[in-house]
């Protein structure tokens, strides 16, 4: 078991090593410049963009005049030492920034799935319990139509509801303003949990119906397996049925695909950190993208892939525990 | 796996027994919560929508473009301020120049004090000159670092700029822009981009700094002591709305410039908001001609190109009328160096017609599309910019109206980044794209959309360096006008529009917002001037 662990465990080790090389090099695909494009963003705004000599004084800042491969080199002493560069537009390190956006992404998706799955998980029981039946279709129906909205319709929907019209919640952004130095830490909490309440339902909303799809399909197929039609002829009462035997069974199948929730949830606070203006690590995706600051990207991407990563490494070990037979196969 | 069936259970208890009272439980919660985190702002708070990246330090600008200059402004001041009609004192109360422009003498007022409430005095302004020099990454620091040769502080109420060369609009161009750091604070700063403590925001402004967050906003509280007066607003707040005109009605901001004027219309008639219509913008889109290669390198065939589009129908359709025709000279008509009498390039089928023969694209093949007598034909990719969805409803005009001549395009749109690459390595033959700037006449020595990629004409650049450094005013306009009439003439660009510029604010708050004659700094053209926000004394 130990063993196989580790092996599990080197496996990853080197999809990383090769992620980051290729997170070096993909920016590369992309042609542009990064000094290029702050003379360009001087340029929109209506002042002048650089000159030759404020050009080429950049590149040398930067490190931009060094061959490829040295600076490839550089990235990697960098990376050793957990410093993975200076992002070009905040001209901060970019562990410093990504740390700054990376926490309410984290708290976004966490609670986002928390509350898909607290959803999302007994209406897919309801529905396979009564399969066939009409409230069954119905909530089939309904989660089709949810699932076939894409994630920032929702979001949009649940902003113009709550903050334009109604006024309830805040419009944008993740924190009140002028609660740095608010009277109490329950304040501040306070003030910036207003602002996670929409950006997290849209998320939520959108995730839950995969999370009652595959609830539904894994309990559909495991109540008609023999051991069920075994503990209902010991008459076993239904609940017993269904949340110790039933349940329980589907669970490997719940946290493989747990894991893919995952990835697709990191895509779904892509839009709605851009629908409600949240300072999430998307918000910082897209700034750094259109900025051509590469070294940020960079680190975005591998924080994105490393979070991704140790989530299926997570599912993996909890699959070999869980189901034995995994051991076997994998 | 103790934590999967503890989640197992915990789901479980829900459905079981639970599930109203936890329901329940949320709600309360959620209604406790409210009252406390209704948000505290007083009548007094005026907010801007603003795309906040970064602290507002003055040196993270570089990167940041015109805004983020513009809200450190707010913070800091400059030597000369300008309003909408003009140049006004700000730390200088007035400023005389030698007769050759090689010599600016700024004489300061005496009673401003830095938020932290230290003296401001002549040394500190030229301690900023000298640590620009040092650290060239504010906007304006290199054209600063070029002019001045060395500054002079003769008391602490003057200040001598001695200039390496005459520089008639060394007021425009450095002096109103160049915002005045604290000696006291910045003396042992090596490293500017790096400091960004509380202490790096201690200016002199209208405004002192209260608090940032990155990504979010940024809080500033009125100067109850600023040498001008006070602001009509307590707090100041810029911050986020990738959607101005939601953010608007949903209360969160107060005023915003929505990114399409045209998107102003259906909330134009509310009594509400007052909508300031500006100048056109300086910025403006173009279509490049490659002079560098066949057949763009043909003056004929650019102008043929020219008069075959109907530039009006494409603001018409594109920015639903909000625009204007730009000047084939490329400079904006609020340019004190504008030239009236060029060619319009209105549209003229017959000269176009002739003036694609004149370049031997007389024939047309099977098709429809123009060939010459070598076979080579009217057939190229037309790049544009995929992140505006106006330039690419542009591109689509450009291809529908040169389609009638017997053009064919194809359009491929590009993101900024990879557009820039292909334009700059000179490797297309038609492209759309766009820039700021044509208001003053500086830009061709920085610039290298001005007037053309990849375009290099010697009598051009001759005329720019007279018009640089001549004194003589109307010497200086005979340079511009002969500059913009080889631009117009010879086409290595087409200018097509430049959009309207509006803003939307709420009337209720009591803050009028103007235009700033000929741009904020070096000619920003953003709205946001601190002098709206002053009570003057």
């Amino acid at each position: 078991m130990k063993h196989k662990i580790l092996s599990l465990f080197a496996q990853y080790v080197l999809l990383l090593s090769l992620v980051v090389t290729v997170n070096f090099f993909i920016v590369y695909l992309v042609p542009g410049d990064a000094v290029e494009m702050m003379s360009r963003n001087l340029n929109e705004a209506g002042a002048e963009g650089f000159g030759e000599d404020t050009r080429a004084m950049l590149r040398q800042y930067f490190g931009l005049d060094q061959p490829i491969l040295t600076q490839f080199a550089n990235y990697l002493r960098g990376f050793a030492h957990g410093d993975l560069g200076t992002s070009f537009y905040y001209q901060r390190p970019v562990t410093e920034i990504i740390f700054d956006y990376f926490w309410r992404t984290f708290v976004l998706i966490v609670a986002g799935i928390g509350l898909a799955l607290l959803v999302g998980v007994p209406l897919g029981l309801f529905s396979a319990v009564r399969r066939g039946q009409k409230s069954d279709t119905i909530l089939l129906l309904a989660q089709m139509m949810l699932h076939s909205i894409p994630p920032f319709l929702i979001a949009m929907f649940l902003l113009i509801i709550f903050a334009v019209v109604l006024k309830w919640l805040p419009f944008s952004g993740s924190a009140a303003i002028g609660q740095i130095a608010a009277p109490n830490v329950f304040e501040m909490l306070t003030g910036d949990f207003k602002h996670f309440i929409l950006p997290v339902a849209a998320l939520a909303l959108w995730e839950s119906t995969a999370v009652y799809y595959f609830t539904r399909n894994a309990l559909v197929d495991i109540l008609g397996e023999d051991y069920i039609l075994v503990a209902r002829a010991k008459g076993l009462s239904e609940k017993v049925v269904l949340f110790r035997h039933a349940l329980r069974a589907t669970l490997p199948t719940l946290i493989a695909r747990f894991a893919l929730v995952f990835g697709t949830a990191i895509g779904g606070a892509f839009f709605v950190e851009d629908v409600f203006n949240f300072p999430g690590i998307a918000t910082l995706a897209l700034s750094a993208f259109r900025n051509y600051d590469y070294t940020l990207l960079r680190g975005i991407f591998l924080l994105l892939t490393v979070s991704i990563l140790a989530v299926n490494f997570v599912a993996d070990i909890c699959l070999y525990r869980l189901d034995p037979r995994t051991l076997k196969t994998g | 796996m103790v934590s999967c069936i503890f989640v197992v259970n915990f789901l479980n208890c829900i459905v079981k027994y639970q599930l109203k009272s936890i329901a329940f439980l949320f709600i309360v919660l959620y209604f406790l919560l409210l009252p406390a985190c209704e948000p505290k702002q007083s009548e007094n708070t005026y907010t801007i929508a603003f795309t906040v990246r970064d602290a507002p330090s003055v040196f993270t600008g570089i990167a940041h473009g015109g805004p983020h200059m513009v809200i450190t402004t707010f913070l800091f001041d400059s030597l000369v301020w300008k309003d909408e009609n003009g140049f006004v004192p700000l730390l200088a109360e007035s400023w005389q120049s030698s007769d050759d422009k090689k010599t600016y003498t700024f004489n300061l007022r005496s009673n401003i004090r830095w938020h932290d409430g230290q003296s401001f005095t002549a040394d500190d302004v030229k301690f900023t000159f000298d640590y620009l020099r040092d650290n060239p990454l504010p906007i304006s620091a290199a054209e600063a670092n070029n002019a001045i040769e060395n500054i002079e502080a003769t008391n602490p109420q003057t200040v001598v700029f001695h200039l390496k060369d005459s520089a008639p609009d060394f007021v425009n161009n450095i002096a109103a822009q160049t915002q005045i750091i604290p000696k006291h604070i910045w003396q042992n700063i090596a490293q500017p981009l790096k400091f960004q403590e509380p202490a790096a925001f201690v200016g002199t402004g209208l405004f002192k700094f209260k608090e940032t967050r990155r990504g979010e906003y940024h809080l500033f509280e009125t100067n109850a002591d600023y040498f001008l007066g006070r602001s009509v607003v307590d707090r100041l707040i810029f911050k986020n709305a990738n959607n101005p005109l939601l953010a608007l009605e949903s209360g969160d901001v107060d005023a915003a410039s929505p990114s399409s004027p045209a998107a102003l219309q259906s909330s134009q008639e509310r009594d509400e908001y007052e909508i300031l219509q500006g100048p056109y913008s300086y910025y403006l889109t173009k279509l490049i001609f490659n002079v560098n290669r066949s057949p763009f390198n043909s003056k004929d065939l650019r102008q043929a190109v020219a008069y075959a589009l109907n530039r009006p129908e494409i603001i018409k359709q594109v920015l639903n009328g909000e625009g204007i025709v730009s000047s084939a000279g490329l400079l904006h008509l609020d340019s004190i160096w504008f030239a009236k009498d060029l060619p319009k390039y209105e549209q003229d089928l017959k000269k176009s017609e002739e003036l694609f023969s004149k370049a031997g694209f007389a024939s047309k093949d099977a098709d429809g599309t123009r060939q010459n007598a070598n076979g080579q034909k009217l057939t190229f990719t037309l790049f544009t910019r995929s992140d505006s969805q106006e330039m690419v409803r542009e591109a689509e005009l450009v291809r529908d109206q040169l389609a009638q001549v017997g053009v064919k395009l194809d359009i491929k749109p590009l993101t900024t980044g990879p557009q820039e690459n292909v334009l700059a390595k000179g490797d297309f033959d038609i492209a759309l794209d766009s820039h700021g700037g044509t208001i003053s006449l500086s830009i061709p020595g920085t610039n290298p959309d001005f007037p053309a990629r990849g375009y290099k004409n010697d009598e051009l650049n001759n005329l720019y360096q007279q018009f640089l450094t001549t004194l003589d005013e109307n010497k200086r306009r005979d340079s511009a006008v002969k500059i913009q009439q080889i631009i117009a003439e010879d086409l290595p660009s087409l200018p097509i529009y430049n959009p309207s510029s509006k803003v939307i604010f709420r009337k209720s708050k009591g803050v009028q917002w103007f235009w700033t004659k000929n741009g904020l700094g070096g000619g920003a053209p953003i709205w946001w001037n601190k002098l709206a926000l002053l009570k003057r004394r």
